[in-house]
């Protein structure tokens, strides 16, 4: 009897209980989504080993191809006029992308083909003419291989030296605060090891700083952070896009790792990027990069996003 | 009014005083920082004016070269850390005071760039020769001529470093298959700096 009891009490309990954590399991996973999507950051780390051969030459549908999948996935969307809106451009934008061509020992300016497929992604919402590629000097992006272009058509490319000046509050190029409406950073994957660690989306717009005040990011972080923390930088940026195609993981030494490194959360992509170099380093036996100390300034004073590994979500895309 | 009178020579001569004590100021401490600095600039002009005449075959000189200083003693074009950036600190630790860099581009758009650092002295020069954050360690050395070199080829780039007398020089190339065109450029600059 009691065996009977116990067995029917024990199928009514597993039942109930099965039911129970199904239901529970449920609502804690729909939570778990609803918070992930909420605080959670997205960064996407994709590769595509037919993008570029190991002497720095890119496919460029390869590329196209590379870009187009990433933008998806970090949006959700399935074409390229969707992923923008999603990301908040329309079609009176103009987008300003600070790209960074310091070309000293090994060249790690932004490879044509991927700076081609950000455009013509672009493009689906707003003329060409509405993008501006620009560079502390029209000299450095053309040390990068870009031409010059400032018609009125296409793609426009020069330097601030050509912005209109500089803002005197925020002491940032006009190119950013009076003649865009958005701003892409478009960093190359660059290690410099010491503090800094890599030079990458904080680091990429100490470029878009007058120029007397430049050597002030020079081992101060707080700084670093804080440049991306004014409005015209802060306010109008819509994505934070790496060029890994070929980058470093040490000072001055090359690696094809062939993927870029996409993200709306600056701070986030940041993280993965390093975490990326982490990675190469660990295979080479090198020691491993400690965050600098920037990124939680960033997070914690400015408000920049987030580099809590707990917090974002890294998603591993390889074409 | 016998008083006024009296006064105002005094008050003259006092600024007229002043006024020359503030220029002899002015010249004591800007003249020595000025002068070293056009001096540091012409010596550089003087290498690269012959390093541009020693640039491969069918390769020609792109832009004008550009030169940086340091913060205190800036060049036409700035200070090192307009040119490299923060890695700047790691040449000025070890004496830096002036860099020369040209570029040179043949009809494919293939680049060779030199540049030329002033680091004050031979141990300086040395110093930073052997500095792994200026020449990284996975170097091959090569004797270009007389010289040891460090050389790199990460494909397709190709890099030379070597010094001679206060200079550390740079070349870059950016396809490596003109790799023996700036062996033969970097014996070309050694001469001209040893003639120098």
């Amino acid at each position: 009897m009691n065996k009977k009891q116990t067995r029917r009490e024990f199928i009514e309990t597993s039942v109930k209980t099965a039911v129970g954590i199904g239901i529970a399991s449920k609502l804690i996973h729909g939570g778990k989504a609803i918070f992930a999507s909420e605080t959670k950051s997205r960064v996407v780390v994709a590769r595509n080993p037919r993008a570029i051969n190991d002497r720095n030459q890119c496919d460029s549908s390869e590329t196209t191809a590379l870009f187009d999948k990433t933008l998806y996935t970090l949006t959700n969307k399935t074409t390229a006029a969707e992923a923008w809106a999603a990301l908040g451009l329309n079609e009176k934008d103009i987008v300003a992308i600070k790209v960074n061509c310091n070309s000293w020992t090994i060249d790690l300016s932004p490879h044509k083909a991927l700076v081609n497929a950000l455009c013509a992604s672009l493009s689906a919402v707003i003329p060409s003419n509405s993008i501006i590629v620009y560079e502390r000097t029209t000299g450095d992006l053309e040390e990068g291989g870009f031409k010059r272009n400032v018609s009125n058509s296409g793609v426009r490319f020069f330097g601030s030296d050509e912005g209109g000046g500089f803002d005197p509050k925020q002491r940032l190029t006009r190119i950013i605060t009076d003649k865009c409406t958005k701003v892409i950073n478009l960093a190359s994957l660059k290690c410099i090891e010491g503090e800094m660690a890599a030079s990458l989306f904080l680091k990429n717009h100490i470029g878009s700083l007058i120029e007397d005040d430049m050597p002030k990011c020079h081992g101060d972080q707080d700084f670093m952070a804080e440049v991306s923390a004014r409005p015209s930088i802060k306010n109008k940026s819509i994505l934070s896009l790496c060029d890994g195609l070929r980058g470093t993981y040490e000072r001055g030494v090359p690696w094809y790792w062939k993927g870029i490194i996409m993200s709306k959360d600056p701070v986030a992509g940041e993280a993965a990027a390093i975490g990326v170099i982490n990675e190469k380093r660990k295979q080479e036996g090198e020691n491993q990069l400690d965050l600098p100390e920037s990124l939680s300034i960033a997070e914690k004073k400015y408000n920049l996003g987030t580099c809590d590994l707990k917090r974002i979500d890294v998603l591993k895309l390889e074409l | 009014m016998p008083n006024r009178i009296g006064l105002k020579p005094i008050y003259i001569s006092f600024n007229l005083f002043i006024i020359f004590l503030a220029t002899g100021l002015f010249y004591l401490y800007s003249f020595p920082i000025n002068a070293q600095s056009t001096q540091i600039s012409e010596k550089l002009h003087k290498i690269a004016d012959s390093v541009s005449s020693a640039v491969p075959e069918g390769f020609i000189i792109k832009g004008k070269p550009r030169y940086f200083g340091t913060v205190e003693k800036k060049l036409e074009n700035g200070t090192i850390f307009d040119y490299i950036d923060g890695a700047g600190e790691n040449h000025i630790r070890h004496g830096f005071t002036g860099v020369c860099h040209i570029t040179f581009e043949n009809p494919d758009g293939d680049r060779i760039i030199a540049d030329i650092y002033d680091m004050s002295s031979t141990a300086n020069a040395s110093s930073a020769f052997e500095d792994e954050n200026i020449c990284p360690p996975d170097s091959v050395l090569l004797n270009i001529g007389e010289k040891q070199t460090k050389t790199y080829n990460y494909p397709p780039d190709y890099m030379i470093y070597f010094i001679e007398k206060n200079y550390l020089v740079h070349l870059s190339l950016e396809n490596d298959i003109y790799k023996q065109n700036i062996e033969a450029m970097a014996v070309q600059i050694i001469n001209i700096i040893k003639e120098d």
